[in-house]
This record gives C-alpha cells, sequence and structure tokens, in this order.
C-alpha cells in the first residue's frame, strides 16, 4: 500500500471552505432518495387503484391470484365473481372467511353432489379438496391426506362413529341412480365405516362382502362350478362355455352387463314343452305385468296351440286346426292326468326329468327341454292362486362405495380376480376378489397406484353409475366440449 | 460490512433456524417424508389438520406465520436505511443492525419458498417473488462488493477524501490548474521567472523562449484544464497514469528546467484529480447497488403488505 503523501490534517484542509457538505445531498444519495420515494409512491398508489377498481376489474384481481384457474373452470377464469363473492368488502377488523360463499357458488353448477355421510364431524368445504389457482392445466387430483384427515384420525372417527349411532339407518341407506340397475346393499356396520387407517395396503378394512361373510340374496339357482367345469356342457355357437358369454363389458368397458335369461341362458335353457314343436315355449315372464302369465298359457293350452297352428304352421281350415289341437293335447294327457298335475310339473319340477308330452332326450348334446320353473327358480305354493316365482334380483353393482373399471383390468384374465367361481356351486357365493387380492398390485409394493380417490369418491352417496357417466361423455363428444 | 468470525453465531443461528423451518414445514406438509427420516414429531393443534386441507400453502397457519415472519423481516431490513441516518438513537449498534439485515433476510428465504409452498401464484406473488429475487441477488453483489472494493480503496487510494467533498475539491484543483496557467502565460520573455507562491521550490535564472510558453500554454488549455473541469475522463490521456505521466514527461522535454516544476505542480494536480475520479467509481461499485436494492426493498415492503391485506382480507 503506498504511503499517503499528506496526512489527515492536510487533508481536511481541503475541506476548509466546505465544511457544511453534508447539508446539500450528493446527486448519488439525491437519486437514490427520489427512487426510494417514486417506489413507494407507486406502490401505494397501486394498491389504492387495484383496491378501488379490484370489485371492477377482472385483470385488477386476475393480477392478485394466486394462480391460474384449470381447464375445467376456464370458461369462468376471467369471472372472479363466479366463485368469489364481491359482496365481501375490505375489513381489517373482521376477516372474510369465504369458504361459504365459494361454496354456495361451487353448488349453483355441481347440484347433483352431495356432501359425504350424515355421520360426518369435521366441516369440509369444497375447497377444502378442491384447490384451485394452481395453474392452467388439470385440476389438481384430491390428496390421500384430504381423506386421512379424517378417516385417519382416531378421535375424529370415534366421534363420527358416535354421531352415526344416534341416526336412523335410512339416513345411510345407498340411494342409487335411476338407470334400472341393481345396487347390492350391505348392512350397514354398527360403528359404521369409521376404521382408523393410514393407507390401502396398511389397515383399510377388508371388503365388507368378505368380512362379514355378506352372501347374494338372489334366490335364482346358478352354478359357477357346473357352467364352467363340467363336461357335459354343449358348446355355444361352437364355443366351450365361459366367463365372457354371460358377462359383457357394458358401452364404458367399466362393468359389466345386466344378465338375462333372453340373452345368456335361454340358448341352452330351453323353454320349449312339445317335444315335437321346437318353437312352441312357454312365456318366460320379464316383468311384474307379465307374472300370470304361464298360468294362463297352461290353462288356455288349446287356444294357445290353436294359435301356433295358424301363425306357424299357417293352417285356415278349422277342421285342420281342430285336428292338430286335438292331437297334442291328446299326447300330453296321455302322461298328465288333469291340469293341476300339469301345473304342478311345469312349476314345481327342479331337474330335467320332466318332459311334457314326450319322452326325455337321450343324446347328451341335445338340447334339453323345458324342465321346469323350480329349476332355476325359487317356487312357493299357494293354496288360492298358482305358485308364486320369486322374482331373482341379480346385482348389477356390488360395491356401493366404491367403483371399479373391468376395461383398467383388461389385461388380465377374469380368474385371477374371480379364481373362486370354479368351485362356486351357490348363487349366495359372492365371487368378488378380497383386498388382498386388490393389494397384490395396488399397493407401494405392487407399484399400481392405491390412493383413496382410486376407488372411492367422496360424493359416493349415489352409487356408481357408468350409464349417467357415458351419456355426459357422449353429450361432450357431441357439443364438442373437452 | 465484512462478513468475518464475528458473524459465526448468526451463520449458525441462521444455519439452525432454518432447519428449525424446515422441519416444521415437512411436520406440517409432508409427514411421511419425516417418519421416512426418524424425524417425525407432533405439531400443536392449533396449527390444524396434517397434511393441510388447503392445497394453498400460503394460506395455512403455518403458511401465514411463515409469511407474517418474513414481513416482518422485510420491514426491519428496510428500516435500516433509516437506522444509518439516525445513528445516535438507543437503538443498539448500527453494526449488529447490519449483522441482522444480513443474516435475517438470508433465514426469509426458506420462510418465503415454505409460505409460498414452492409455487408461483398469480401475477402479483410471482411478481413479488421475482422482486424479492432481484433484491436478495443485489444484496448479495453488494456484500461480494463491499468484500473487495474496500481493499482495492485502500490499496489505490491513500488519500482517499469525504466522497461528497469531491466536487468541492475537483473544483479547488481546476482553480489551481488555472493559476500555474496564468503563471506559466506571465511568465516574461527570456526572463528570469520569479520565485512561485505555488510551492514549486526556489526561482531558477534560465532564459525562456517564447515557443515553450505557447507550447505548454497549449496542453494546459487543451488537456490539463479540460480534464480537471470534466468529472470523470478516464477516456482523457491524462485519465491513466502511464499517457499521463508521458505527456508530461514529453512537455517537460520541451520546456526549459526553470518552468518544469510549474508543470511537476500540475501534474500533482492531475494525478490527485485522477485518483478523485478513482475513489468516485470505486464509490459508484461499492454503493451503486443500493441505488436498486433499497428503493426496490420499500417497493417490496409496500407490494408484500398489500399482498398480504389482499389475501388475508379479499380473497381469503
Amino acid at each position: 500500500m503506498p504511503t499517503p503523501r499528506k496526512n489527515q490534517k492536510q487533508i481536511a484542509q481541503r475541506y476548509a471552505g466546505n465544511r457544511r457538505y453534508f447539508k446539500n445531498l450528493h446527486p448519488f444519495r439525491r437519486a437514490r432518495l427520489l427512487l426510494a420515494f417514486a417506489c413507494v409512491l407507486i406502490g401505494v398508489v397501486g394498491a389504492v387503484i387495484y383496491l378501488k377498481s379490484g370489485q371492477k376489474s377482472h385483470r385488477a384481481e386476475a393480477f392478485n391470484s394466486s394462480g391460474g384457474i384449470s381447464q375445467y373452470h376456464s370458461r369462468i377464469a376471467q369471472d372472479c365473481k363466479q366463485c368469489h363473492d364481491p359482496a365481501v368488502k375490505i375489513d381489517l377488523l373482521k376477516p372474510a372467511v369465504m369458504n361459504a360463499s365459494i361454496d354456495a357458488k361451487c353448488e349453483v353448477c355441481h347440484v347433483q353432489h352431495t356432501f359425504h355421510n350424515p355421520n360426518t364431524v369435521v366441516g369440509l368445504s369444497c375447497i377444502d379438496c378442491h384447490h384451485e389457482h394452481l395453474g392452467t392445466g388439470r385440476m389438481q387430483v384430491v390428496k390421500d391426506g384430504n381423506c386421512l384427515t379424517c378417516h385417519g384420525n382416531a378421535t375424529i372417527m370415534q366421534a363420527s362413529a358416535q354421531k352415526g349411532l344416534g341416526l336412523p339407518p335410512t339416513e345411510f341407506q345407498v340411494k342409487p341412480a335411476d338407470n334400472g340397475l341393481v345396487y347390492f346393499q350391505p348392512p350397514r356396520p354398527a360403528q359404521g365405516y369409521t376404521q382408523v387407517f393410514q393407507s390401502f395396503a396398511g389397515k383399510h378394512p377388508d371388503f365388507q362382502i368378505q368380512r362379514d361373510k355378506l352372501t347374494d340374496p338372489n334366490t335364482l339357482k346358478f352354478d359357477h362350478k357346473v357352467h364352467l367345469t363340467a363336461k357335459d356342457i354343449p358348446m355355444v355357437d361352437g364355443k366351450k362355455l365361459d366367463c365372457a358369454y354371460c358377462h359383457k363389458p357394458d358401452s364404458r368397458g367399466a362393468y359389466m352387463q345386466s344378465i338375462s335369461f333372453a340373452k345368456n341362458c335361454q340358448a341352452c335353457h330351453s323353454l320349449q314343452i312339445d317335444p315335437t314343436l321346437a318353437d312352441f315355449q312357454i312365456p318366460h315372464p320379464t316383468g311384474d305385468s307379465q307374472i300370470n302369465s304361464v298360468r294362463d298359457f297352461l290353462l288356455t293350452l288349446p287356444v294357445q296351440y290353436a294359435t301356433y297352428a295358424t301363425e306357424k304352421k299357417g293352417l285356415t281350415n278349422s277342421t285342420q286346426i281342430a285336428a292338430f289341437v286335438n292331437d297334442r293335447m291328446t299326447a300330453i294327457r296321455q302322461r298328465i292326468r288333469q291340469g293341476a298335475d300339469l301345473e304342478k310339473d311345469v312349476f314345481f319340477a327342479d331337474a330335467r326329468n320332466v318332459y311334457l308330452g314326450g319322452a326325455a332326450p337321450t343324446t347328451p348334446g341335445e338340447r334339453a327341454l323345458f324342465p321346469g320353473c323350480a329349476y332355476c327358480h325359487e317356487v312357493k305354493p299357494s293354496a288360492t292362486s298358482e305358485p308364486l316365482v320369486t322374482k331373482p334380483v341379480t346385482p348389477d353393482r356390488w360395491f356401493v362405495h366404491a367403483r371399479f373399471d373391468h376395461a383398467a383390468h383388461i389385461t388380465m384374465k377374469c380368474e385371477a380376480c374371480h379364481g373362486q367361481v370354479v368351485t362356486s356351486e351357490k348363487t349366495s357365493e359372492i365371487n368378488l376378489p378380497d383386498k388382498a387380492s386388490c393389494v397384490t398390485c395396488h399397493s407401494p409394493k405392487g407399484g399400481v397406484v392405491s390412493t383413496c380417490a382410486t376407488c372411492h369418491d367422496y360424493h359416493n352417496k349415489a352409487a356408481p353409475d357408468s350409464k349417467v357417466a357415458s351419456d355426459s361423455a357422449l353429450r361432450q363428444m357431441m357439443l364438442g366440449q373437452p | 460490512m465484512i462478513v468475518d468470525r464475528t458473524h459465526v453465531r448468526w451463520g449458525i443461528g441462521t444455519l439452525i433456524a432454518s432447519i428449525g423451518v424446515a422441519l416444521v414445514y415437512l411436520a406440517n406438509n409432508d409427514p411421511e417424508l419425516l417418519r421416512k427420516w426418524h424425524l417425525d414429531f407432533p405439531l400443536p393443534a392449533w396449527l390444524g389438520p396434517v397434511p393441510p386441507l388447503r392445497g394453498n400453502v400460503g394460506a395455512t397457519p403455518l403458511g401465514l406465520i411463515y409469511g407474517t415472519a418474513g414481513l416482518l423481516i422485510f420491514i426491519f431490513a428496510a428500516l435500516l436505511g433509516w437506522r444509518r441516518s439516525k445513528k445516535t438513537l438507543p437503538l443498539g449498534r448500527i453494526q449488529i443492525w447490519l449483522k441482522a439485515h444480513i443474516w435475517l433476510t438470508l433465514f426469509s428465504i426458506p420462510l418465503v419458498a415454505f409460505h409460498c409452498g414452492f409455487h408461483g401464484g398469480g401475477p402479483m406473488p410471482q411478481f413479488l417473488l421475482w422482486l424479492y429475487a432481484f433484491i436478495m441477488v443485489s444484496g448479495f453483489w453488494g456484500l461480494a462488493l463491499q468484500h473487495v472494493i474496500p481493499k482495492l480503496m485502500q490499496e489505490y487510494l491513500p488519500e482517499e477524501v469525504i466522497f461528497e467533498e469531491i466536487p468541492y475539491i475537483r473544483g479547488q484543483l481546476l482553480a489551481q490548474g488555472a493559476a500555474i496557467r496564468e503563471d506559466i502565460a506571465n511568465l516574461p520573455n527570456e526572463s528570469i521567472p520569479r520565485a512561485d507562491e505555488h510551492g514549486g521550490g526556489a526561482a531558477t535564472l534560465a532564459a525562456v523562449s517564447p515557443g515553450a510558453i505557447k507550447a505548454a500554454i497549449e496542453f494546459i488549455d487543451g488537456d490539463a484544464l479540460p480534464y480537471l473541469k470534466a468529472r470523470g475522463s478516464r477516456h482523457s490521456a491524462l485519465g491513466k497514469r502511464q499517457t499521463s505521466d508521458s505527456q508530461f514527461r514529453l512537455l517537460k522535454l520541451q520546456l526549459p528546467p526553470n518552468i518544469q516544476p510549474l508543470v511537476e505542480q500540475l501534474q500533482d494536480i492531475c494525478d490527485e484529480k485522477r485518483r478523485l475520479d478513482l475513489q468516485t467509481r470505486l464509490h459508484y461499485w461499492l454503493h451503486g447497488w443500493l441505488i436498486v436494492h433499497a428503493p426496490a426493498s420499500l417497493l417490496l415492503v409496500v407490494l408484500t403488505i398489500v399482498h398480504a391485506i389482499v389475501a388475508a382480507y379479499i380473497y381469503a
């Protein structure tokens, strides 16, 4: 460092004529002060203008937005009032908690939503789970944390169970969508669905069907084992009977179509009651209006033969028609002594050993004739009227609290999840996979997503309804909407 | 402010506080991660559900706490300029304020990051973040310069003057240069120069040719006085030491020895002017960042307050 040629006193003497220099700001300091003042002024003025115009100008509102609006709400992204109530004014002493007003705005469009179960003890707002202002892409999916706030908290679950005990069971009844589908209605556990857990692979309860050993209440007699493994089951359409013959996916592929006699059974299970006339068949009632059609058919058997002779055989001569009817009725009378016996055979026969008007087939592959209602149905005798055939009710949806998508599992074979069907002999056995089967894949170890939202909806009081969803998708496609 | 050993406690304190707020943030927002690290701990119930129900971290109780702490640090940092202008107030030593300014603003980085949940948000929050980033970068830049520039000034400016006096001293130098010019111009031809009053040493008896005086006057009028008058003049030949020395050496070769003391005086004046220019330049480097850092900081404080009001009371 060079040595100064002047000492500080000599240097200070240079200031002799300007010792009050600090009274006047140096241009550099003055510029800094002016800029600082300008910045504060700009900030304050900008804030005042913004707050004054915030209620009128969308741009001013959008400027302060905490983020972009998701694509689903993009049509209202520029109109803040669609969600934020403009009636709320600045009140520094009374912060405005706007959740309630925003919820009301949500429900203007999302009218179909109901809010979880009536035993909920934590009041949640729409925006607690559905977060907006997080970007213009897809809306963020609901995180498990939102669900586990309650379902992972023992205190909340206990309170929820207590609240549920004081509510009538009808409050919890799942109201099926009006779509003609049949929903399996499991009984609600005494404590409700309040088991505390943190993950699906962890302590998520076993499915209620297996846990409570629930049975299918359907009275239809069906043996999966026989249909899938018995050797004397005839080929259908040239193929061996398999799952896919009866269980066909619906339009979305998520669920299976309803099973019906006409579509799935009649090809093998004939209604033919006259062995000489293949197309002379007993009616199979399909609705409440046809409940008496079998007995009516039997009571008017000569008329039915006459109608058959006219319509199917093309007979027009009354003598020929009478001869045909007489011939067929004689054949029946050879086996059946009186009308009551005929009715008993038709309703109560439960094996292929009753063949009206003829002998049993001897060839194994020959189509069976009508074996009697009780072969498949529950038939109860009635002293005053015709025997009562219990209407079979086959559920279309088994998990009313969860969703399932068969299409998403299309790469798997049926038996991978429903392997027990090959040993299932009774209709009462519900051949659905258990939780452990799902956890094989749907777990961190299995590597497949296992979030709550994978299977459950928070707003799931109405049971899953693929028909509504497909209609909605179709409507969107037609309207060109995203 | 030089960051030296006296800052060690501040640094450790800031590091510990940063780790603390990070752990609390994770305990509140991602407890699973802490469980994996065996670091999970319960949070008080008034912090709300864990993890928070709201997607916007800034609106959660913990986010609001972090945001408020960040705003208070901004306000404190912005008060430094006021504190420096009120040196006599009994509010703690300015050195302590400077250290707190550096380390608390550093601590504000995790607070801001956790407040916004690593999410930019809309235009206003994004603008605030960019402004904050700009202020932090300019602050780091200023801190780095303060470690370099003072050493340069010690090395190159042994006779540093009060910065605000520089224009006044420059005026003095210009007046001295003009006086030397008059002295030279008034020298009688072929005469013996009188002993000057500028401390140029003993008078020398020698004849002065008119041509030499003319050359000296031309140099003074054309180069020296404009250089002394100008504020910076880095592009002048006299603005650089090597070229300045060459110029004066050439001039002195043209002049008889009896005038050379006057020229040497003039050279000293130009050298001092050059040192003043260097001091001015280094001063601008040392403090120039403040011209954007300080106003931007005030703007950040104002807009952050507006952001807090708007977020809390309008779009809660």
